[in-house]
Order: C-alpha cells, then sequence, then structure tokens
C-alpha cells in the first residue's frame, strides 16, 4: 500500500499535482479521533494549497 | 455490393495506414469490397469531396491520429457526420497516442521549444499563415465524438485489421479481447519476486522467462492481449502501447496500483526505480488519464 | 488580364502527413508566391524530456509509420555516442539488415502507390483512378509483383525488429533478439525473387523516364544543393560520413554527424508547422538544399554494391551529375532499391548475422551529449540527445529527414507554378498514351 501510495505520489508531482493533494492515513474503526485529525489536517492543507491550479511551476 | 470506406488521418505517424497496406497480397481480396471514397494517403480525393458527401453515406469511416489542431478537429467531426460507422483506429485515435505525452507541458512551452528555441533554428518565430491553430491539449477523441468502434494498436496489427473490417463488412459484432498481453506471451512465467527493476538494456535477458519475473518493466500484465506479444516474444519489455486491459479506465493508474502490490521493496526504492512515472506507465495513453483530463478541466474552467 | 486568383490543393494526397499547398497568382497573370503548409506537428523534441534515454528508439520510431526503423536506429545511436558505447559488430550488421529492410520496402511502397498512378494514369488522369487500387484492376502482375517487395522488406523488418512498425529491438548497447537460422534461411531462400523483381522494377523506371523525358528534362529542374551520407564516396544508409554539394555539383563540405551543427540550420517559414532545414554557411534561401535518393546518387562518388552502380552508370549516362531534375528522384529511388536488395543479400549470407554475441551486459549511462545519423528513405535524419548522469533526456534536438527538402518542395512548386501558369507548359508536352484510364 504505501509503495502504491508512493508512486501515485511521484504520478501527481509529474502531471503538475501538488503531491499534498493525496493523503494516506492508517485509522482503525476503534481510532474515531485519529480519523477526524486526519481529515482536519488534511482540509487545512488543501485550503492552504488554493484550487487545483493544473499547472507545472 | 460494395461498402464504401473512408480512412482520414489526423495528426499521426501514418502507422495504422502502413499497418493496413502491410496486408499485401491480402489486399487484393479485401480492396475489392471496398470503394475507397476518401483516403488522402492512397487516393487522391480532396477535403471538398468529403465536405460534399451526404451525412452518412460511408459505410465505414477510420480515423487514425489525435487532435492537436483545430483542422484535426474539424476533420473528426466531419468523418462523424460523414459515416455510418465510425472506427477509432489506432491508439491515437483511441487514447490519445504517443503525443499526448505533451500534456505534462503548456500548450506554450510546447511551441516555444520548437520553433523559438531549437538548436538548429536560426529565425524564430510562430507561423501563422494558412496554419490551423493548436488545441491546448491533446484530448482523446473520444471526448470529441461518439465512436461505433475502437480498435486500438500501434498500430494494430494488419490481422486485427482485417478482423474488424471482416465484422464490420458481414454485419457482426466487433469484440476487442478479454485477454492481456500474458495471456499471448510464450515466455514461462513463475512466481513474482521483484526487489530490483531493471531498465531494458541492462543485464543479460533469458528469453525463456517473464521478463517481469525478471525484473524488467514488461506491462503486459495490464494491456490489452491483441498484439500477439510481439514485444516480449522478441525480449522488448511490454510498454503497454496497445492500451489497457477491458473495463480498465485509467492505463497507468492500474499499472502503479499493481506494481505497489508486487514489488518486494521498499516505498522509496519503487519511487526511485521510475523517475519518469508517466513515460513508462502511459506511453500512448496519457491524454485519456484522469490526470490529464483534469488538467484539461481546470484549464478550460479557467478561461 | 484577370483578378487575383489563389489556387488551394486541399489536402495535397499521396503522402505521409499533412500538407496543404497555396498559389497565388496576380492580376497580372504572374505567380506571386507558393506555399506548402505542413499543418501540424507533435513537439517530439519536448515531450522527449525526462524520459529514460534507452527507451528513446522506441518513442522515437512514432514519429513516423513508413520509417519507424531509421528514427529507431538514429535514436540509439544517439543513446550510444551520449554513452560512449560501441556496440558489437554483430548488432551493427542486425541495425543494417534492418534499415536496408525498410529501404527496400519504402523505395517499393513510394515507387508503386505514391509515385506510380501519376506515371500510368497521365498528368491529365481521371482523379479517380489514379492509386494502387486502379493499378491492382489495370496491371494485375505489376500490382502483385510490388506487393511481393513490400511484403519481403517488411517480414525482413520485423524478424530483426520484433515488429515492422515500430520495432523495438535497438537498445544502447546492442540488440535484444539474435537473428535464428531458421529465419535466415527462410529469407536467403527469397532472395533471387526478390532480385528478379528488382530487375524488373528497374526495367518499369527506365521505360517511365523515357515515356515521360518531357516531363522529367522540363518541370521543375531548377538546380539546388543536395545533402547525403557515405563511407569513402559509395552511397551509404546506416554509417556514414555527411558530404554536401553546392549547386554547380562541387562538394563543399564533408563532416561528421556530430558536427551537423556547422552545416545544418532550420528556417522557420511562416506558413508551415514544418521547419526548412538548409547549409547554413550560405544562409537561407540560397542554401536549400535536397535529401533522399537524388540527393544521395549525386553526392556519392559511386553505389556500393555492383549491380546498384551499373544502373547509376547509366542514369549518370543520360543525365549527367548532379542531376536536379526533380522527377528524377523516381529513377534514383529505384536504384537504391537495387542497392538495397544487394545489401540485403549480402547481410544474409554474412555468417556473423546468426552470432548470438548481440548484446552488451554492462552498459551504464552517464551525463552527455550524442548525435545520431543515418539515411532515412527521405533523406538525412540526425538525432541529437543531452543525458544527465542517471541516463535521463534533458534535451532532444532532431533534424527529421523531411524537413532537408521542404524550402526545395517550395522551390519546385514556384518554378512549376510558373511554367504552368505563365508559360502554359503543360499544354506544350510530349506524354504518353496513359496505361491506366
Amino acid at each position: 500500500m504505501k509503495s502504491r501510495f508512493a508512486l501515485l505520489q511521484k504520478v501527481l508531482e509529474e502531471a503538475g499535482f501538488e503531491p499534498e493533494r493525496i493523503h494516506l492515513q492508517w485509522a482503525s474503526a476503534a481510532e474515531g479521533d485519529v480519523f477526524t485529525e486526519g481529515i482536519t489536517s488534511m482540509v487545512e492543507r488543501i485550503k492552504a494549497l488554493g484550487p487545483n491550479p493544473a499547472r507545472k511551476d | 455490393m460494395t461498402k464504401r470506406i473512408a480512412m482520414a488521418q489526423l495528426t499521426s505517424c501514418w502507422g495504422c495506414d502502413q499497418s493496413l497496406l502491410d496486408l499485401h497480397l491480402g489486399l487484393l481480396e479485401v480492396l475489392p469490397e471496398l470503394e475507397i471514397v476518401f483516403w488522402p494517403a492512397v487516393v487522391d480525393f480532396k477535403i471538398k469531396d468529403l465536405e460534399s458527401m451526404p451525412d452518412e453515406s460511408i459505410h465505414i469511416g477510420l480515423v487514425e491520429g489525435s487532435c492537436r489542431t483545430e483542422d484535426d478537429v474539424r476533420l473528426l467531426n466531419l468523418m462523424r457526420a460523414k459515416s455510418k460507422i465510425l472506427v477509432a483506429w489506432g491508439v491515437c485515435s483511441c487514447y490519445g497516442g504517443i503525443q499526448g505525452l505533451a500534456n505534462q507541458w503548456e500548450l506554450d512551452e510546447l511551441v516555444d521549444r520548437k520553433f523559438m528555441k531549437a538548436d538548429t533554428v536560426t529565425d524564430p518565430r510562430i507561423p501563422s499563415e494558412n496554419v490551423p491553430a493548436f488545441v491546448p491539449q491533446v484530448r482523446p477523441n473520444v471526448d470529441v465524438v461518439k465512436f461505433n468502434i475502437l480498435l486500438p494498436g500501434c498500430p494494430p496489427t494488419s490481422k486485427n485489421i482485417v478482423e474488424a473490417l471482416a465484422a464490420i463488412l458481414t454485419g457482426k459484432p466487433f469484440d476487442l479481447p478479454e485477454k492481456s498481453v500474458c495471456d499471448q506471451c510464450p515466455k514461462v512465467k513463475q512466481d513474482k519476486h521483484i526487489t530490483k527493476f531493471h531498465r531494458s538494456h541492462e543485464g543479460r535477458i533469458d528469453p525463456s522467462k517473464c521478463l517481469l519475473d525478471q525484473g524488467y518493466l514488461c506491462l503486459g500484465f495490464a494491456t490489452i492481449g491483441f498484439c500477439g506479444a510481439i514485444c516480449p516474444t522478441v525480449n522488448s519489455p511490454c510498454k503497454g502501447c496497445f492500451g489497457p486491459v477491458l473495463r480498465v479506465k485509467d492505463h497507468g493508474a492500474k499499472i502503479v496500483s499493481a506494481l505497489g502490490a508486487i514489488a518486494e521493496m521498499e516505498p522509496e526504492q519503487l519511487k526511485d526505480s521510475f523517475p519518469d512515472p508517466i513515460g513508462s506507465f502511459y506511453f500512448t495513453d496519457y491524454a485519456a488519464s484522469y490526470l490529464s483530463r483534469m488538467r484539461d478541466k481546470a484549464r478550460s474552467k479557467k478561461k | 488580364m484577370t483578378g487575383e486568383k489563389v489556387v488551394r490543393i486541399e489536402p495535397v494526397t499521396r503522402l505521409e502527413g499533412h500538407g496543404d499547398v497555396t498559389i497565388k497568382i496576380g492580376k497580372d497573370g504572374r505567380v506571386k508566391d507558393a506555399q506548402f503548409s505542413v499543418t501540424s506537428t507533435r513537439f517530439f523534441e519536448k515531450f522527449l524530456e525526462g524520459r529514460f534515454a534507452e527507451e528513446a528508439p522506441k518513442f522515437a520510431s512514432r514519429i513516423c509509420g513508413i520509417c519507424p526503423e531509421p528514427h529507431h536506429l538514429a535514436a540509439v545511436k544517439a543513446v550510444e555516442a551520449a554513452w560512449d558505447i560501441t556496440p558489437p559488430a554483430p548488432a551493427v550488421k542486425l541495425r543494417r539488415l534492418l534499415i536496408n529492410a525498410k529501404q527496400f520496402s519504402s523505395h517499393a511502397l513510394h515507387f508503386f502507390a505514391l509515385a506510380a498512378p501519376d506515371f500510368l494514369a497521365g498528368p491529365f488522369g481521371d482523379p479517380a483512378k489514379r492509386n494502387l487500387v486502379a493499378i491492382t484492376k489495370a496491371l494485375p502482375d505489376v500490382s502483385k509483383m510490388a506487393l511481393q517487395m513490400m511484403q519481403f522488406g517488411q517480414e525482413l523488418a520485423a524478424a530483426i525488429g520484433g515488429t515492422a512498425i515500430h520495432p523495438v529491438t535497438a537498445v544502447p548497447g546492442g540488440m535484444l533478439n539474435p537473428f535464428s537460422e531458421e529465419k535466415r534461411d527462410q529469407f536467403l531462400k527469397r532472395i533471387s525473387d526478390v532480385k528478379q523483381w528488382t530487375t524488373s522494377t528497374v526495367a518499369l523506371a527506365k521505360k517511365i523516364m523515357d515515356d515521360y523525358v518531357d516531363v522529367v528534362t522540363k518541370l521543375a529542374v531548377g538546380p539546388t544543393y543536395y545533402v547525403g551520407t557515405h563511407s569513402k564516396g559509395a552511397l551509404e544508409i546506416y554509417d556514414g560520413s555527411i558530404r554536401i554539394m553546392d549547386t554547380a555539383g562541387e562538394i563543399v563540405e564533408d563532416l561528421k554527424p556530430k558536427d551537423y551543427r556547422k552545416s545544418f540550420a532550420e528556417y522557420v517559414p511562416e506558413h508551415s508547422y514544418a521547419t526548412h532545414v538548409y547549409y547554413k554557411p550560405v544562409g537561407y534561401p540560397a542554401g536549400i538544399w535536397r535529401a533522399g535518393s537524388l540527393a544521395r546518387i549525386n553526392i556519392a562518388d559511386k553505389m556500393a554494391t555492383p549491380l546498384a552502380h551499373e544502373a547509376l552508370e547509366e542514369m549518370r549516362a543520360k543525365l549527367g551529375r548532379p542531376v536536379h531534375a526533380t522527377f528524377a528522384y523516381h529513377w534514383a529511388r529505384i536504384i537504391e532499391l537495387v542497392q538495397a536488395a544487394e545489401e540485403i543479400e549480402g547481410l544474409l549470407k554474412d555468417p556473423q548475422i546468426v552470432n548470438n554475441d548481440v548484446k552488451l551486459l554492462d552498459v551504464k549511462p552517464k551525463k552527455g551529449d550524442g548525435v545520431g545519423c543515418v539515411e532515412a528513405p527521405r533523406g538525412t535524419l540526425i538525432h541529437h540527445y543531452w543525458t544527465d548522469e542517471q541516463g535521463l533526456i534533458t534535451k532532444a534536438n532532431m533534424i527529421v529527414a523531411t524537413n532537408n527538402n521542404i524550402g526545395a518542395i517550395e522551390k519546385s512548386l514556384m518554378e512549376v507554378a510558373k511554367q504552368v501558369f505563365e508559360q502554359k507548359a503543360h499544354q506544350k508536352l510530349k506524354l504518353p498514351k496513359p496505361v491506366i484510364s
């Protein structure tokens, strides 16, 4: 899973998208807080990145 | 009764036309069934002849290539209007083709490199007289018009082409195979234990064993089995040039997913093995990928 | 006095690619301009950036579906030059066999499918009948022979390259697959037929040149420079030095491919996406040159094989050296067809061709740049790649064979437009009776 994710991030980068727009978070059913925290920080991260520019720097 | 057939070339390499001609003596059997009403490669009818035909008066229209200019888009729409059965002829027409890789850059970067900055150009300018405008990125033809039949290949083999034509001429359905290249490959497959990937020029290839097992990036497992595994047969790892197996929408994404599963190495090592994932995983179908389409959508929203 | 007129040909047919012609005729009836517009391009030079250099031969072959082999080989030679690699001799022989197989099938295709219809139907023939399909009906024996010739070349190319359209076996360091004795024997068995067909084609080409002598000697005969490769003066298509000849027939330059930038430059026209390659030292348009069959037989002192050389001597006895007549390209092309057949025979008979040692095992990429040059059927082809220490391509520059000819195509178009529209030359031509009507 981690390998797949690492490679996917690389593909995103090469296609002109910030790799931080995807995030892999492990959270079991009993770890509601981990899950929530993961979502919240991701939303903040994406907001900071702004609309998808689809533009290579 | 002969069927009226037209072959149109958008932006492409002519490989599909060559593949049709490579029927050689077989042409003498196929040609009598056909009345060629438009095929600039081989016969002298002009665009105005195509334009003056009644809609749907062409029984079979084959479109090779993808849209790089506005003239390509016009010709594609013209072929759709004039043809009863429209065939996406070759992987450029089905998925954008190798020129889809240009979508990794903006159009002005492409134009700049070729016309303004090329090492041997002495008087740079961007041509603008009697030439059609470029479209901002290569979109798959299927996003522009509806096709009746997809005939992938880079190019489709002469056998593939005749199979499709025979089906159309006899009114039978033409179905692409539910196979992958692996199903057609003569190499012996074993369990996969890939701890390192080799580049295609590296090392001594064992001609009897599966290339992926040996650590070469052979994409046969995710690629439609329509070509007869011609490349692995000669020890050249499959580059996926015929496009994905049936029902896979994004060829490269499927490949990334599978590699992540079978590679026995650390994520960073896998990532480092592929410094050019788009060139390696989307050889002829980047234009049809989710990412390329998303970028196109974002760009047109901006306008 | 008539009004201004614009003649458009949309598209030019019986060629690979997209070309439109625009001829502007002024109110006084004089031809003001003749333009050949190539109306698309795919930006290979840009999208090759960032790729594994050893994959370039498979990317580059997609530049052209008629001549993927020359691109495949120019690409691998460029990478080998960049990484300082010399492939084993048997691999070089396989590549020579591959390029000659393609030369053979491409020249047969060009002559019979693209060019012959004009001569068999005549310049005033019905457009609906000026094509290969009509030839199959009117001349079934000729068309069968033509198809068998193309088949031989394509099948041989596939046997060496894995597949004929977009070959895959050339990698830096050699070839991925040796040639089996079984396959070699099969092709060798067919050689005597191939040579017979080639001899018939030479006779056909000579007859066409004779029947159309008026066209050949009067239309589009303006001089240009010429460029091609040779090996010690003999016509060579895989690994020669570049030679440049001026309009008077003097050799003005002999250079190694790696120095091509001294002599090759690209002019970007306003009206075409294909650049015009020309002879840099004399500037544009004075330096407009031609490449391909006619250019190669001009710059070469001799052919590399005996029967081909005999055929060349015959042509030179009639037309001299250099030959500027555009229509003589068809004759030159068939002379090259003879050399391709003889080279193929020689290589098939060479015991090294089935050698198993066709690939180096320890090829390492390095930072550098390299030039790979071969002759494609349409002319001198150059691939120049820059790679980083990982062996990824950082930059690519290509001189595509056809682009050597586009400036001259326009020049010929202008010449013929004047001959037709101003001098009405087409009404005075001595023409044979058409074979297809």
